[in-house]
């Protein structure tokens, strides 16, 4: 995996033990991987759901409905996959507080959301 | 609903995709692969579910728009319906 190529700084290690980096952040996707993964499976779900009503030929009202909740729950979580982005690899570790960065972070975060409401 | 019968083969296959996309996110979320490797599949399926619904809402359009029995009213009002169920 070589974020430095895909334009991601990866957080730099804080601590040394010798001439040890001790990483002490890995990539939000990473940490949060449990919850991330049940909210993707339940999306398979809601897709294997769509699946279902097309194959028992359903009113197409209601396979529209479920097509639909499923691309809500589909842009929640990319825009929670973006925030994190934002929060753990665009801002550095030193300016996640109160600094001019962080809030544009914020308002950026707050842009993401909208649009992918 | 007959247009569902008649498209009803390239929609689920278009379903199928979509799932595809989604075991491909949860592939790299289990390798914890980087977040812009899980980013760019999520759009992918996101991509999939939105072509999948605008075919779905082509073929309602189609299949379902009234047309001489209606009035244009009418009409316009069907089509906002299914706009609004899209875009909610």
């Amino acid at each position: 995996m070589n974020l430095a190529s895909r334009g991601i700084r990866p957080n730099k290690p804080k601590h040394t033990i010798g001439v040890y980096s001790i990483i002490t952040t890995m990539a939000h996707t990473t940490k949060e991987k449990d919850k991330l993964l049940v909210r993707v499976r339940r999306i398979r779900g809601q897709v294997d759901a769509i699946e279902r009503a097309l194959e028992s030929e359903e009113e197409c009202t209601s396979v529209l409905q479920l097509m639909a909740a499923c691309r809500g729950a589909l842009n929640g979580l990319m825009a929670e996959v973006m925030e994190g982005h934002v929060r753990f690899h665009v801002l550095s570790p030193e300016n996640r507080k109160n600094s001019p960065q962080a809030r544009a972070a914020e308002e950026l975060i707050e842009v993401v959301r909208a649009y992918l409401k | 609903m007959s247009h569902l019968s008649r498209e009803k083969l390239d929609l689920v296959s278009r379903t199928k995709k979509v799932i595809g996309q989604l075991e491909s996110v949860l592939r790299v979320l289990n390798d914890d692969a980087g977040c812009a490797d899980v980013l760019q599949r999520l759009a992918a399926a996101r991509g999939g579910i939105n072509s999948l619904m605008a075919e779905l809402m082509e073929d309602h359009i189609r299949n379902h728009m009234p047309r001489n029995n209606k009035s244009s009213e009418e009409a316009a009002e069907d089509l906002i319906d299914i706009v609004r169920t899209y875009l909610k």
